[in-house]
């Protein structure tokens, strides 16, 4: 490796592990403190209210997960393969979840069923400040980002196969799910996976739109805010350090199951 | 029967306008010309795969301009060969016949003749990033013959191989199409290892066709 070579992985070796380092001491914190104080925070885990919000955030964030790989995955394949009038702005809309304050999607998503004709949905069902606005909310933001990774990986994808297919005697639906889908697999385990982390860490949207009602709207995130708010901080901490074990073993299966992609390694 | 009543074609920048062709009897037919003239974009309008701007397409008589590709029931081989990277050579060669809905026995019997006959039996396990360029083609010719077709495209076929596969697969193909009485349609800007047997051959010369030897 020439000297200029060396100095350039070396920045970026430093740069990595100042990174690294630094993720490994955030998790090491909260290991610290709960092992200071393991009685404090273990008997927070054996609230009710607690136990509930962690089923709670398990149960909405897979079915958010699920909707959000559906509609995310349909809307990304059809502005990657279709040309229709409008497609740029429906492409610019898509990305909105993502870069609006998590607290303003909450909000309109408040305003909308309350103060709007689908309010009369929210009287039928009872979606605001309910769980179904928990899974809404989650969902909202979880699309926008498996409809960014999906658009990349059709967009990467050579369309000849799938014409192939038809020529070969399937349907476009068919060639969709025998060669598309299948091909795309990578990026669909990395889009639901990263549906997933945003819907189980959700916060700011569910606080507004779903509340932080204890034993009915309280999933982890909001189980964090109210015990630093009762000065609970050993609680915080320990839900924070089970949601960190459970997102890393998310993480682990998504990479044993071939979601992240290797990239070429040189020598 | 292929026929092309002046049709037009439109593609980003190319153009090729007033096209008529008919390929009437069984057997090999050449449609050849110089890189860029058109001669995918003609088989792909044929195979359904690129939309006409006018004109008629018919196959077997019938005009099948806005038909799907599934229902024109023709096998394509494209030059790239575009396998499919996730399924074996078992599941590339039996893909049409599933699509089109033939029992596992047919399919599977129909596959095991085929790559008999292909010389390729000990290759139905292995996925398409296992095979050399030469295996590849083979599949991909037996994948466009498997589903019986009577009307088959083949665009640049056999152009990526070396000498002695190329003669003897050239030589299979022409005793295939003989006794299948399948029409054939390739497009070539290398038509020598063809010409022999070719019953017609047409040149393409944007934005006309006209009449070869």
């Amino acid at each position: 490796m020439i000297r200029s070579s060396r100095y350039f992985v070396t920045v970026m070796g430093i740069m990595a592990l100042i990174y690294v380092g630094l993720l490994l001491a955030m998790v090491w914190a909260h290991v610290a403190l709960v092992s200071g104080n393991p009685q404090s925070a273990w008997s927070t885990l054996t609230r009710p209210e607690i136990q509930q919000a962690i089923l709670l955030s398990l149960g909405t964030s897979l079915l958010s997960a699920v909707l959000s790989v559906w509609i995310g995955t349909a809307i990304a394949y059809l502005i990657s393969r279709v040309r229709f009038p409008f497609r740029p702005l429906v492409d610019f809309l898509m990305d909105l979840p993502i870069f609006l304050p998590p607290l303003v999607v909450g909000v309109s998503l408040l305003i909308l069923f309350r103060q709007t004709p689908l309010s009369r949905l929210d009287d039928l069902f009872g979606i605001a400040f309910q769980v179904p606005a928990i899974v809404l909310a989650q969902t909202i933001v979880g699309v926008a980002f498996v409809y960014r990774t999906m658009k990349a990986t059709f967009d990467s994808m050579p369309v000849r196969q799938e014409e192939l297919a038809q020529s070969l005697g399937c349907s476009w639906y068919s060639a969709f799910c025998k060669i598309t889908l299948p091909q795309a697999s990578p990026g669909l385990v990395t889009a639901a996976a990263i549906a997933w982390a945003r819907s189980f860490g959700e916060f700011g949207p569910v606080l507004v739109f779903a509340g932080s009602i204890r034993g009915r709207t309280e999933v982890m995130p909001v189980s964090i805010y109210l015990e630093l708010n009762s000065g609970n901080l050993d609680g915080a901490v320990m839900i924070a350090l089970i949601m960190v074990v459970i997102a890393a073993i998310v993480l682990s299966v998504t990479r044993l199951t071939g979601g992240v992609q290797r990239g070429g390694v040189r020598r | 029967m292929i026929e092309m009543d002046n049709v037009s074609l439109k593609r980003g920048s190319f153009r090729l306008d007033k096209l008529s062709l008919c390929f009437g009897q069984p057997g090999i037919h050449l449609l050849i010309g110089e890189t860029g003239v058109g001669k995918t974009s003609v088989v792909e309008a044929i195979c359904g795969l690129q939309p006409v701007a006018s004109g008629q397409v018919k196959l077997r008589g019938e005009n099948v301009t806005g038909v799907s590709p599934a229902a024109r029931s023709i096998g394509y081989l494209p030059q790239d060969v575009a396998l499919f990277d996730h399924l074996s050579v078992r599941e590339n060669l039996g893909f049409a016949c599933a699509a089109r809905k033939w029992s596992p026995a047919s399919t599977r019997e129909r596959v095991n003749s085929l790559s008999a006959s292909l010389g390729i039996s000990d290759l139905l396990q292995r996925f398409p990033e296992q095979l050399s360029g030469g295996q590849k083609h083979c599949v991909a010719l037996g994948r466009a013959l498997a589903f019986d077709p009577d009307i088959v495209c083949l665009d640049e076929p056999f152009a990526a191989l070396d000498g002695a596969t190329r003669d003897s697969m050239i030589q299979w193909f022409i005793n295939y199409v003989d006794e299948h009485e399948v029409t054939v349609l390739a497009v070539t800007h290398q038509p020598q290892w063809l010409q022999a047997v070719a019953k017609t051959q047409l040149k393409l010369d944007n934005p006309v066709v006209s009449p070869g030897t």
